[in-house]
């Protein structure tokens, strides 16, 4: 109850009495409250238009999108524009998308996790220096690395190879990992791996049985970061692959977006399939990942 | 004090952990950034011999108008952007701070646009804007306007972009200070609240000044973002029309992907980085130089 608060609900000519008064104030309070809403409302649908509209497209007609009639659901409704989706066409990029998706997760996954609690239990001469190291590299223009990595990559041939498309990936996103990593090992108690060790496991052994099992949603926080990473990748694949077979997802959508009479339907149902795993998987386990995007930045 | 082998020695299982990491790191981003400052002092043009030219890409840099131009544009579109997406992201933190029911839903769905490919934003967005069938110029001409040929016309396909890439990019600044809000004591509301101190003033005096280091993260990140957007741009405009939207990070990509010219393109990059210590540094200092406590 601040002095403004009081103020506004004191008597004023008309409300002679305190129960108009005590209305006066919760009048006050639900319009604050309407008025809040209100606005996260409009955000929320600044959010989601463009989504729903491509997501609409993606069931109409070429018919319909050409008459230009902007009906809000699709009439008459069709499939039609993902049967190119999964005809052979759409597949092989999929397909390059998991494996480059699932690669980069399950090694970056390994990578980070190892770190990550060498930085949350030991205290070895360096560290401060290593960690430096990884949170510098944020700071690096990813643009201009490209440069003389293309030219190395020629070099030893590995141009169209998944391999570069998931260590690229892996370089990308593994500073940030560790640190989300390193957070969640922290917050779990050192005499839980002591007392494993005692029980006669090494130093992985208790890692593995004892500590992870209990930051499962460290691991799904950090499963979710490095796969949006790879799975919404452009510029790797856009450099390092020439080969139409060697395409991701992306790429595959991109090259429809340079022709002069563009086929919406097909290009929305195109994006919604791209895009819908990555939404799918970040609202199953938002809660994870936004708390730990922010336990991690804020270490940072 | 142990001799520093033997200690090293001790420690020999943390460093075997942190090795993949680190040597990752290294050879992949940092060794390269050092290895493009080096490629800056040669030319290498495809089909000619790669020859040691010393400083001359740097002088050719200061007389390349399309450079100029380039920098120009990436400034307005970088500040833009930034502070759009900063002021956005801060009034959606502060209102969810506020809303104690609903949070969550409301969380996730302002946090949607920024968990979808760039290459996906940049086909949604340019259906929303197609001239001829897209939603917002029926709307403009359902209300009795002249159709806008959004992408076609230099100041309309910079404010697209800038628009666009804020619609993606809110959530970052928003999640960030949403942390930073929510790890304020509350204690220091209530006694404000004792004391009077009306609402505006609680935010200038208390929230503002312990948000300070969440701020300098948050806009040092968006200013690394936009000033190396890439693959944004490249989808969305390719730097057109008449190269009204083509920013540092496209004709970067242009130099050394499409024309070849890879040694300027490195000098183009030394460039960017510069231009981004720089920016960090000052922020440093803006943000950091007094912290109430």
């Amino acid at each position: 109850m601040t002095t403004t608060e009081i103020k506004n609900a004191l008597p004023r000519p008309g409300h002679s009495t305190l129960e108009q008064a005590a209305r006066w104030m919760r009048v006050r309070a639900v319009s604050g409250r309407i008025i809040l809403f209100g606005i996260l409302i409009l955000g929320g649908i600044w959010a989601l238009v463009p989504i729903y509209w491509t997501l609409s497209t993606s069931f109409k007609t070429r018919a319909d999108i050409l008459k230009l009639k902007v009906n809000l659901v699709p009439q008459p409704f069709t499939l039609g524009n993902y049967d190119f989706v999964i005809t052979e066409r759409a597949l092989i990029p999929l397909r390059n998308s998991i494996i480059v998706a699932i690669g980069t997760v399950v090694l970056g996954l390994v990578v980070a996790t190892l770190a990550g609690y060498a930085a949350a239990r030991f205290n070895f001469p360096g560290k401060r220096l290593l960690l430096g190291i990884l949170l510098l590299t944020i700071m690096l223009p990813g643009i201009v690395i490209l440069i003389p990595l293309y030219i190395q990559m020629v070099r030893i041939g590995l141009l169209d190879t998944y391999e570069v498309l998931i260590l690229l990936t892996m370089a990308w996103v593994i500073p940030f990992t560790v640190w989300l990593m390193k957070g969640f090992f922290e917050a779990i108690p050192p005499e839980l791996d002591a007392a494993a060790m005692v029980d006669g496991y090494s130093r992985l052994g208790a890692l593995l049985r004892v500590v992870l099992p209990l930051s499962r949603q460290g691991l799904a926080a950090g499963a979710l970061y490095i796969f949006i990473a790879a799975w919404n990748s452009f510029l790797y694949p856009l450099i390092f692959t020439n080969r139409a077979d060697m395409r991701t997802l992306p790429l595959f959508l991109y090259s429809f977006l340079g022709y002069y009479d563009i086929d919406w339907g097909r290009l929305a149902a195109g994006g919604i399939f791209a895009a819908a795993p990555v939404v799918l998987l970040f609202i199953l386990l938002q809660r994870s990942f936004i708390e730990g995007l922010i336990k991690g930045s804020l270490k940072g | 004090m142990k001799p520093l082998l033997r200690e090293i020695w001790r420690w020999r299982q943390a460093y075997l952990f942190m090795a993949p990491a680190v040597l990752l790191v290294l050879a992949i981003r940092f060794y390269p950034t050092l290895d493009a400052i080096r490629l800056s002092f040669y030319d290498m043009h495809l089909g000619r011999p790669t020859r040691f030219v010393g400083l001359e890409n740097y002088v050719t840099m200061l007389s390349d108008q399309r450079l100029i131009t380039n920098l120009r544009i990436t400034a307005i579109f970088a500040a833009s952007t930034v502070v759009l997406s900063f002021i956005l992201g801060f009034g959606f933190a502060l209102l969810l701070w506020r809303a104690s029911r609903g949070f969550t839903f409301f969380r996730t769905v302002l946090f949607i646009p920024y968990v979808i490919a760039l290459i996906v934003v940049a086909l949604m967005w340019r259906w929303l804007l197609d001239p001829v069938q897209g939603l917002l110029n029926y709307l403009l001409t359902s209300a009795g306007f002249e159709s806008v040929l959004f992408l076609a016309r230099p100041i309309t396909a910079m404010w697209s972009l800038i628009i666009v890439a804020v619609w993606n990019l809110y959530p970052f600044p928003m999640v960030l200070l949403l942390a930073g809000l929510t790890s304020i004591p509350q204690e220091l509301y209530a006694a404000a609240r004792v004391d009077g101190v009306g609402a505006w003033q609680q935010l200038t005096q208390i929230t503002l000044p312990l948000l300070r280091p969440t701020m300098f993260i948050t806009l040092t990140m968006l200013t690394l973002f936009s000033l190396y957007a890439v693959e944004l741009p490249l989808a969305l405009t390719s730097g057109g029309p008449a190269l009204s939207t083509e920013i540092l990070g496209v004709r970067l990509y242009v130099e050394a992907f499409q024309y070849f010219n890879r040694g300027y393109a490195s000098t183009i990059g030394v460039l960017t980085l510069a231009i981004n210590i720089v920016l960090v540094v000052l922020y440093g200092r803006i943000f950091q130089s007094k912290a109430y406590y």
